[in-house]
């Protein structure tokens, strides 16, 4: 039984332990995929309809279908760096399976492929569609279905390869004794640096509206048409997918098939030569210094007077979180992250104020899906965290309601920082005009909140304590029913704000609307929404972690 | 202090406990002992509450673990077989945590005191992600023992300690029970068993099968001079693999 068998077949065994919770999971993924579909067929068959543009509006398809693989391309890459360490030479298993006479370079193969599902799988679940969409539209020869397919997958691979390398690399040179904290953290700050690289290409370019009329429309999308990225492997995906619509291969899918096998190539002699070294090596860890027996600090005792258990728990969740070179790095990524949302949205050249209403308008589904990102990562696993130590929180007198508020309490402030600076920085880069300023800052934070909620509670209902590493967690079915909801949750928002969004395009004069009737009404929806959103999955998932035998 | 009634847990259609009905009184050691699979560390989880028994009840110092389970869990300090902890807190902190849930006020001096007497006070400030094995099982000891619960359930205590530390072990319980607490422990070590036991409780099959001091075992069985070793395998059977001539 090969490697790969016998990790799918305990994949496959926990997913059918749960027929129930994969129906849904399932369901769930399948509305989401089929929902792009229909947004995107009708996209397209919009913009070729549509009179004034029809002659270039392949072109147009042909970009943006090129610009959706340059931004899968980076968030691959981006989740690749955050993760390659921590499953390459972080997973728990890696002990028994380097100890088995198989070739390090199969081991590695095999974590490289997790990487890849963990890094690739989302971003290709919702591509899928899309080409479904594209091809269906434009009466696509058949040859463009798995063209395109296999042009998407070595795309992908092209980053979690280089993930792959550069981890190879990083165990290698960094300090004996912290290789694994120096190189996470390098691999990080790579990830930061990447989003910076990408922020580099100046995707605004791509939003430059100079007018709203439809000649300055068709003008707009013309120059976006002339936007060339030919050297980038995103380029070579698109062009090989558009050869195949007419039923032509084209030689681009050969170079992006080369690079892929390759770089396969490479890593894998790397790998032979690399691997199992670097791992012994990341195991080393410099001796432990002798410290000093602090008093216990008084914003400690602070914390447990006031809030019992909860406080505990957020104590010991903060030494832990500030120690783990892997949480409190991802605040950094956040932070850059978050850096380059403002600095692009100050770039955006703007004409006027409704287009920059419209800009904020849209900020509003954006910041919510972009948040249901972060929470993924940050809080979600939040329960799943305690590993093997959770038997303490249940021999203890822990409430299992306490433990998930205080993970919910101790993600929410960055959550909250993050969304509200998000909003903020909308609000006042783009100056809206009065409803927007308030209602986008507004739905930022309540995003946080809700999201937070959403993703600590089903990660509380679906917790995997003996994952082999945390990265593992965001590719299981309840990750993937948390993304989903937390869609919903960003698209019910959107809906919601839609009306006093359109009001605020419309008389972007007008102000006081927030204390009329209808503000009053739709505020209150949101407020209802959020607390809903927000408390429901952390009682459920405080419930389902109370009955549960973990 | 410890009451198990009627007790019946089932995984799936096996039955690991069936209708197992046993107590410990204050102040004395019991050793629950068996085969594999015998339901003995079923039975532990079902009382420290890691586990949801299908029927019968259980409770801690008159707290019955459903109804009142935060009642009863502090009264219960609980050492596994396995102890893991949180890797980048230190065995302090780790423990005054423990203290903070129990809510235990002013409790730096017992746990310097705790850190003391299982030997770690001098690794007591660093992360216990550096700890051996033995280190883990002394550190699960301290945070069982915070806050002094009445009852002190332990899971093979003696796995990974060194000579020190079982003679320490020993100690502790006798101790404890001296001090009218109680001790349940699990072992394989019948030794261990046969030397700090008041009574012993075997079960096989999920069932309790015996109970009593050594000399009642030896009565019920009319075996005037055998020790724990032999009243065990008479009672429990012969080893099924050792009988059916398979290789080990």
């Amino acid at each position: 039984m090969t490697l790969a068998t016998l990790r799918l077949r305990g994949a496959v065994r926990s997913l059918a332990a749960r027929p129930r919770w994969l129906l849904t999971a399932t369901a769930l993924l399948a509305g989401a995929m089929y929902g792009g579909y229909r947004l995107v067929a009708t996209g397209v068959h919009w913009l070729l309809d549509y009179p004034l543009i029809g002659s270039i509006a392949p072109a147009v398809i042909q970009r943006s279908l090129e610009a959706l693989f340059l931004m899968l391309m980076a968030a691959v890459l981006f989740s690749v760096l955050i993760a390659s360490i921590g499953i390459l030479y972080g997973s728990d298993d890696l002990e028994l399976l380097l100890g088995q006479p198989v070739s390090s370079a199969r081991v590695f193969t095999m974590k490289t492929a997790e990487l890849f599902v963990n890094a690739a799988a989302l971003p290709l679940l919702f591509t899928l569609p899309v080409l479904v969409a594209v091809g269906h539209a434009m009466d696509a020869n058949v040859l463009f279905y798995p063209v395109s397919i296999a042009a998407t997958v070595s795309l992908f691979a092209l980053p979690v390869t280089f993930g792959a390398l550069l981890a190879l690399v990083l165990v290698r040179v960094s300090p004996a004794g912290r290789v694994r904290e120096v190189a996470t953290a390098a691999s990080i700050v790579a990830a930061a640096a990447a989003v910076f690289g990408f922020r580099l290409l100046r995707p605004e370019k791509l939003a430059t509206i100079n007018a709203l009329g439809p000649q300055e429309f068709e003008a707009t999308l013309a120059a976006f048409t002339r936007i060339e990225i030919g050297w980038l492997p995103p380029a070579w995906a698109t062009s090989s997918s558009w050869a195949a619509l007419t039923g032509e291969l084209h030689p681009s899918l050969v170079a992006l098939l080369l690079t892929g096998a390759a770089g396969l190539t490479l890593t894998g002699i790397l790998a032979h030569f690399a691997y199992a070294r670097g791992w012994v090596r990341s195991l080393d860890s410099a001796p432990a210094p002798r410290m000093v027996a602090p008093a216990q600090p008084l914003w400690e005792r602070a914390l447990l007077s006031w809030f019992g258990s909860i406080g505990a728990c957020l104590v010991k969740d903060g030494r832990s979180f500030s120690r783990d070179v892997q949480q409190w790095s991802q605040v950094l990524v956040l932070f850059a992250l978050a850096a380059v949302y403002f600095v692009s949205l100050a770039a955006i050249p703007l004409p006027n104020q409704q287009a920059r209403d419209v800009i904020g308008a849209v900020n509003i589904g954006f910041v919510g899906f972009m948040l249901a990102g972060v929470a993924l990562r940050m809080a979600y696993p939040s329960v799943s965290l305690e590993g093997r130590s959770y038997w303490l929180s249940r021999v203890n007198p822990v409430r299992q309601r306490d433990l998930v508020a205080a993970k919910f309490l101790f993600i929410l402030p960055v959550m909250l920082a993050l969304g509200l600076g998000l909003g903020l920085a909308a609000r006042f880069v783009l100056d809206l005009s009065p409803i927007l300023a308030v209602a986008v800052p507004l739905a930022a934070a309540s995003s946080a909140v809700a999201t937070t909620g959403l993703a600590v509670g089903v990660g509380a209902a679906h917790p995997k304590f003996d994952s082999t590493n945390p990265n593992e967690l965001v590719m299981t079915p309840g990750a993937i029913g948390f993304m989903t909801l937390a869609i919903g949750y960003a698209a019910a928002v959107a809906v919601l704000l839609i009306r006093p969004a359109w009001t605020a395009i419309r008389f972007p004069d007008v102000s006081g609307y927030w204390g009329s009737g209808e503000g009053l009404l739709i505020l209150a929806s949101l407020l209802l929404l959020t607390v809903v959103v927000t408390l429901l999955p952390l009682l459920h998932g405080a419930n389902r972690l109370h009955a549960g035998e973990h | 202090m410890l009451e198990i009634s009627n007790l019946t847990k089932r995984y799936g259609r096996h039955t690991a406990i069936d209708d197992l009905t046993l107590a410990a009184r204050p102040g004395e050691v019991l050793a629950l002992l068996g085969p594999n699979g015998a339901g003995k560390t079923t039975t532990i989880r079902c009382a420290v509450g890691l586990a949801t028994p299908n029927s019968g009840y259980i409770t801690v110092a008159g707290h019955d673990t459903r109804r009142n389970p935060l009642a009863a869990k502090r009264a219960i300090g609980f050492v596994p077989d396995r102890a893991w902890f949180y890797p980048k807190v230190s065995a302090r902190e780790l423990l005054r945590y423990i203290a903070g849930v129990r809510r235990v006020s002013e409790a730096d001096a017992e746990i310097s005191q705790l850190l003391e007497r299982f030997r770690i006070d001098r690794y007591a400030d660093n992360l216990t992600e550096s700890y051996s094995h033995g280190m883990r099982q002394r550190l699960a000891f301290c945070a069982a023992l915070v806050g002094k619960p009445g009852l002190l359930i332990t899971d093979e205590p003696m796995v990974g300690l060194d000579v020190h530390g079982h003679r320490e072990v020993k100690r502790l319980f006798r101790e404890l029970a001296g001090g009218g607490r109680t001790v349940v422990l699990t072992t394989h070590t019948l030794s261990v068993a046969e030397e700090v036991a008041d009574r012993i409780a075997l079960v096989n099959n999920g069932r309790l099968i015996a109970l009593g001091t050594m000399d009642e075992l030896r009565l019920q069985t009319r075996r005037d001079d055998a020790n724990l070793e032999d009243l065990f395998i008479h009672l429990t059977g012969p080893d099924d693999a050792a009988t059916s001539g398979e290789p080990p």
